[in-house]
């Protein structure tokens, strides 16, 4: 067999071997529980800024860690609720919003994970790209989140913001067109983004 | 580039007071040209790269693939999987989109067509400068492995699906399936790439 050939087959089994291992670690629940809190925390600081209407909090379903459940009650509604009771602090039974995890965010960045991992770059370099990738791939994923949340909201069944036909349908449309396929693109943009150069792409596609 | 513009137009005392001096602020400005020029290739690449996604996009959710090239690309694929299968001694049927059996089924959606994967490799190998000769010879060994390799994929889940249970079927729908699969189109994007350059690496130096 050719050499380029042996050494691309190489490269997938390493994957294989690299991709498999983390992935395995994170559908250990615990792992998978610790990792979808770390997640929770700084998603929920930024979904509150954004949806300034609703009160929400991100919370873990004890039973499967792969399901990140938004409970959520309009700030309307909150108000309407403390008024009546005649005091600020009230215990709300909010409604659930569910998204997947995995699906989200850890899949997708495993495998980004394991991409950076398996480039020939030096320590410090890859720490610069592991840090900046972690980074945009998180907010790349709370975009998801927002997206699939603002069409969510403007649902007649939330019935917490109003948009416009015309803004409703644009948010449909980034919906529909972010799937699974365009994570995997991001990623993969990502990666080459950050770890090929001028100077080195030519040796990188070689040891690669 | 845009905390570079910022602080190139804070005057002397905003910069002094952001803690930077003028010669900071300027390597700072610096670098993070340097960054761009050190990757403006790749950025460029990637930019065409990013394009050539967006028109297979614009024609993978259009009217014509969607209302007239969708159903007939699934079900082609379902009966080649389900051939596969029956080779393998297995009781299955096609119907539609679906290879079924008493035990388990599985359909073909979207996503699991193998076409995103595919559009990776030819976007990758139609916006790389070599020649056009070499870029056929990609895509004629490339699309068949990619068509081929997603049949078994279908194939491997019907059997996944049927012999192991829900959540294993799930794990190896996602990560084993997609992810690989997408992973393969890379390698084998990057297999043609150093096909392509051998002569110019060649002369690299070691």
């Amino acid at each position: 067999m050719k050499p380029i050939l042996i050494a691309g087959l190489k490269y997938l089994l390493y994957f294989c071997l690299l991709y498999g291992t983390l992935t395995a670690i994170s559908l250990i629940p615990q792992v998978g529980h610790t990792l979808n809190s770390i997640y929770r925390k700084p998603t929920e600081a930024i979904l509150k800024k954004t949806f300034p209407s609703v009160y929400l909090h991100l919370k873990a379903n004890e039973a499967d860690a792969d399901i990140i459940q938004v409970e959520y009650i309009s700030q309307k509604r909150l108000a309407e609720i403390r008024q009546s009771a005649g005091r600020n602090t009230v215990k709300v039974q909010g409604k659930f919003y569910e998204f997947y995890f995995y699906n989200t965010f850890l899949s997708f960045y495993i495998f980004f994970l394991a991409l950076i991992l398996l480039s020939p770059l030096p320590r410090k370099e890859m720490a610069v790209g592991l840090i900046a990738g972690t980074l945009l791939y998180y907010l790349f994923s709370v975009f998801r989140v927002i997206m699939a949340l603002a069409f969510f909201f403007n649902n007649p069944s939330a019935d917490i913001y109003h948009a416009s036909e015309f803004w409703v349908s644009v948010i449909k449309g980034i919906n529909e067109f972010l799937t699974l396929g365009i994570n995997m693109l991001v990623v993969i943009i990502l990666w080459a983004g950050l770890v090929f150069r001028k100077n080195n792409w030519r040796k990188l596609l070689i040891d690669t | 580039m845009v905390a570079y513009v910022i602080i190139l137009g804070m005057s002397a005392k905003k910069r002094r007071k952001a803690g930077k001096t003028p010669q900071q602020s300027k390597r700072l400005g610096q670098r993070i040209q340097a960054w761009f020029q050190d990757r403006n290739p790749v950025l460029k690449f990637l930019l065409g790269f990013t394009g050539c996604m967006g028109a297979f996009y614009l024609f993978y959710y259009s009217g014509l693939y969607r209302n007239y090239l969708e159903a007939p690309f699934l079900n082609a694929q379902a009966r080649l999987g389900n051939a596969l299968l029956q080779l393998f001694g297995q009781d299955t049927i096609v119907t539609g989109s679906t290879i079924g059996s008493d035990a388990f089924s599985v359909n073909i959606k979207n996503g699991c067509d193998g076409l995103e994967a595919t559009a990776i490799l030819v976007s990758g190998i139609l916006i790389f400068p070599v020649s056009l000769r070499k870029k056929f010879t990609g895509l004629g060994w490339g699309i068949p492995i990619l068509f081929v390799a997603n049949i078994l994929r279908i194939a491997g889940l019907y059997l996944s699906g049927k012999f192991f249970s829900k959540s294993v079927f799930d794990v190896l729908h996602i990560q084993g399936g997609f992810i690989l699969f997408t992973l393969l189109s890379v390698v084998l994007w990057f297999i043609w790439m150093n096909w392509a350059t051998k002569a110019t690496v060649k002369s690299l130096p070691s």
